[in-house]
């Protein structure tokens, strides 16, 4: 892993250590057991008569399993050890690790073998912004077992450490000491549980087996480049690891954000991922519809920005949240997952013909729709406003671009609140169209179909007129609550087509700018245009490529009909991916392609990250222009020029399973990707 | 009978359907503890609930100080975060923590958030 940390995880249970296997963590290491949003353990570190080991190599087996080669001592160039120690490690009800100890020479040997344990109990939010702890901690020992505990009030955390070989166990650890044969071996299992989050936790009976299960049971990939098939498979088993079981969802899996920090439901990454990976696991939109819907807003609460009909941002269960330091129980500050609600269940049923589901979440996908209109248009002027109402610890930023300074004028300005961004526009438009068509194919509602048809077509003008920047011809980033334009070019662009709030006279100069030098990097599109007043390769949501972002850029081209331009985007993207061994990172630098010649990682805690993964799943279906239409799946490939065959098979919706093939057509200028292991630097094509 | 969860039980009572609630079936018992113990039984099927001042067995048990329950009737403590603090003991699924949440009020302080808006509709 770039970030030298080995993780393995299941759902929201993950152990990050150093190469080594061990642990080392501070308050502000990212490196420990973490179970429901608690660190349950911040130290295990090995030693052999009092040495700590070196790692030879570790064996990433799957996402919840991992195996470290080690040799004692560390520091040396020359290793010449009798010893070899292997640690292998897999997640459970907190992890459980089998240590063995190989001796190598002709005589035995004793050793002193050395598990420290020790555990800080962080709540991740303070791990992410370094806050003391307001409880306290004990530690006992009991019937062979170590107990770390922390109290505060009535909230309490435990982690229980144990062997399955005799021990002395003292507060700090436990101590084996043990004589090893010539050519012998010797071998203990060691048990952390995260005790609270184990009563909740469901364990899967064989994660070996339904990982496979998962992998076969997906679309498979045929290419003759072979490093779209790395990255297709990469996804996949990424995808399968950022599963995650919410206790609500009564064991069913919706894609979690990221791993480590974002190891939870997210409103809006839950619903993108699902969205991407529609054609290839649509079970997951199942999920996340039905979970999101029964977390759904019900009530006005300004700690927790939750309204009637909202569906939440981020759900969380660790100690902050707990005393209401935090307001994620949930948390309900985002401006566009409501809307994005409604876009994905009408996809899901457009795919899969589950009518059964979109009657069953009626109620919920209207009272979305309703929130729109009642309770986000807080200048009752027809558009989506954000202003959050909790000003402590609430979101200032409530569309995807979260970052504080992410909403600029072209002068670097930040606009006052509430803010209108162009792309929650597009989507309420969307999410009207789309629940029209619900309403009148499956809630036999005409009345409400018609409203909202009424609505949007006004939106759509209304929009057309009040967001479009005639000096640039582009749409504004968004409005102020004077009505003028916040007047950046950003690939919030994208979006809008994506949404089909664009008016089509306006399309091609849209599509233009995506692909044009000031936003297109040669990679992808940079998420704010070059010339802008805050314009930063390496700004978070101010100049560098989020290949999600660009996925969605890539269909909303092909939704209006730009299937060059959506190739070209899903060819820079995946010659990137390559530079990470098929694993787009959240977001990478916004340099020239011609001057960096390899795309730059932005430098983030989060990886794998759910919309990066599923953004190669998307490009797919960009690539082959697949759309459900009735009962069938048309097929319209645009490959990009280097790839001549790609063929996607037993593709499931409601025509069953069915075959998807592209031959290679749309030249994008460059060389042939079949021909060169990595991607060179090419100008970007116009 | 002035306390807060009381008129609280009674109102749910008079609720009859909750559409909210639509897709639970459950009972769900409030121990309400004061030095002794005052049970409430609220039966949920498909949205209709129906509740009763006794005890009785249930598929969630929810088991907490009087006042606190007081102060979540009134809209003032959030039972999802009173539980992940174990201020109330939760037996049961996880899953019907939502339900039970759900039926509770949310804080009263909370303001619509609209400053001068007219609801309806635009132009």
């Amino acid at each position: 892993m770039s970030d030298g940390l080995v993780k393995i995880l299941d759902g929201n249970t993950f152990v990050v250590s150093d190469p080594a296997g061990d642990i080392e963590a501070s308050l502000t290491d990212p490196t420990g057991l973490f179970a429901f949003d608690t660190r349950f353990l911040s130290r295990w570190v090995l030693t052999i008569n009092g040495q700590r080991l070196t790692a030879l190599s570790v064996d990433d087996l799957q996402y919840f399993e991992s195996r470290f080669f080690l040799v004692p001592g560390t520091g040396t160039v020359y290793i010449d050890a009798k010893l070899s120690v292997i640690r292998r490690r897999a997640v459970a009800n907190g992890f459980d690790e089998t240590l063995t100890i190989l001796n190598h020479d002709e005589e035995p040997i004793d050793l002193t073998v050395r598990v420290e344990a020790a555990s800080d109990f962080a709540d991740l939010f303070e791990v992410k912004d370094a806050l003391k702890k307001k409880g306290a901690y004990s530690t006992r020992v009991r019937n062979g077992v170590l107990e770390l505990g922390y109290q505060r009030d009535k909230f309490r955390r435990t982690t229980t450490v144990s062997a399955t070989s005799r021990a002395k166990v003292d507060e700090n650890g436990l101590t084996f000491k043990i004589r090893v044969q010539p050519q012998g071996e010797w071998s203990t299992d060691l048990s952390v549980v995260a005790v609270e989050a184990s009563a909740v936790r469901r364990t899967k009976a064989n994660m070996q087996r339904d990982l496979e299960r998962w992998l076969a049971e997906a679309p498979r990939l045929q290419c003759d480049w072979e490093p779209l098939r790395t990255a297709y498979r990469r996804s996949l088993v990424d995808l399968a690891a950022l599963r995650f079981s919410p206790p609500i969802a009564g064991g069913d899996s919706l894609p979690a954000a990221g791993l480590p920090w974002f190891m939870t439901a997210f409103g809006r990454d839950s619903i993108f991922t699902s969205l991407q990976a529609l054609p290839f696991k649509p079970e997951l939109a199942s999920t996340t519809l039905t979970a999101l819907g029964e977390w759904q807003g019900t009530r006005l609460d300004d700690f927790r920005d939750e309204d009637p009909g909202r569906i939440l941002h981020e759900a969380r269960y660790g100690e902050m949240s707990a005393f209401e330091e935090r307001p994620h129980t949930p948390y309900y500050g985002c401006a566009d997952a409501t809307q994005l609600y409604v876009i994905l269940l009408d996809e899901y049923e457009r795919w899969t013909g589950d009518r059964k589901l979109v009657r069953d979440l009626e109620l919920e996908a209207k009272a979305a729709l309703n929130w729109i209109d009642e309770y986000a248009d807080l200048l009752g002027n027809g558009y989506v406003w954000y202003r959050r109402r909790n000003e402590e610890t609430g979101l200032e930023n409530q569309c995807w671009k979260d970052s504080w300074d992410s909403i600029s004028y072209r002068d670097g300005r930040l606009p006052g609140f509430p803010r209108a961004t162009c792309e929650l526009q597009g989507y309420a438009y969307d999410a009207k169209m789309r629940g029209a068509r619900l309403a009148r194919l499956v809630w036999k509602d005409r009345e409400l179909a018609d409203e909202l048809e009424r609505d949007a077509a006004a939106l759509k003008r209304r929009f057309n007129r009040d967001f479009w920047v005639e000096d640039g011809e582009y749409f504004a980033l968004a409005l102020d609550t004077e009505g003028k334009q916040v007047d950046t070019l950003t690939s919030n662009n994208g979006h809008l087509l994506w949404s089909g709030i664009v008016d089509k006279s306006k399309a091609r100069s849209i599509a233009a700018h995506l692909v044009g030098p000031r936003l297109f990097s040669g990679w992808g599109v940079r998420t704010l245009a070059e010339g802008e007043g805050r314009y930063n390769p390496i700004g978070y949501h101010n100049g560098t490529v989020w290949p999600f972002d660009n996925s969605f850029i890539a269909w909303g081209l092909r939704r209006y009909g730009f299937k060059e331009e959506a190739a070209q985007i899903a060819s820079g993207n995946l010659d990137a991916a390559e530079f990470f061994d098929g694993r787009l990172p959240e977001a990478f630098g916004g340099y020239g392609r011609e001057v960096t010649k390899y795309p730059v990682q932005y430098p983030t805690a989060c990886s794998p990250q759910a919309w990066s993964t599923g953004a190669p799943l998307l490009f797919l279906r960009t690539m082959l222009g697949l759309e459900p239409l009735g009962d069938h799946l048309v097929v319209d490939p645009a490959l990009p020029s280097g790839i001549g065959r790609l063929e996607l098979l037993d593709i499931p919706g409601r025509w069953g399973r069915i075959d998807a093939f592209g031959r290679g057509r749309v030249s994008i200028g460059g060389a042939d990707k079949r021909k060169r292991r990595r991607p060179r630097a090419r100008a970007a094509a116009q | 009978m002035a306390d807060a969860m009381t008129d609280f039980m009674n109102e749910l009572g008079r609720r009859g359907h909750d559409p909210l609630l639509r897709k639970v079936n459950e009972t769900v018992r409030f121990d309400l503890v004061n030095g002794k113990t005052d049970r409430w039984l609220v039966r949920i099927e498909n949205g209709d609930v129906t509740v009763s001042h006794k005890g009785g067995a249930a598929d969630t048990v929810i088991r907490g100080p009087r006042e606190l329950f007081d102060r979540m009737a009134r809209g003032g403590a959030n039972p999802v975060a009173a539980v992940l603090r174990g201020e109330v003991g939760w037996e049961g699924e996880w899953k019907s923590l939502v339900a039970v949440q759900r039926l509770f009020p949310g804080p009263q302080a909370a303001s619509h958030g609209q400053p001068s808006a007219p609801a309806g509709k635009k132009r």
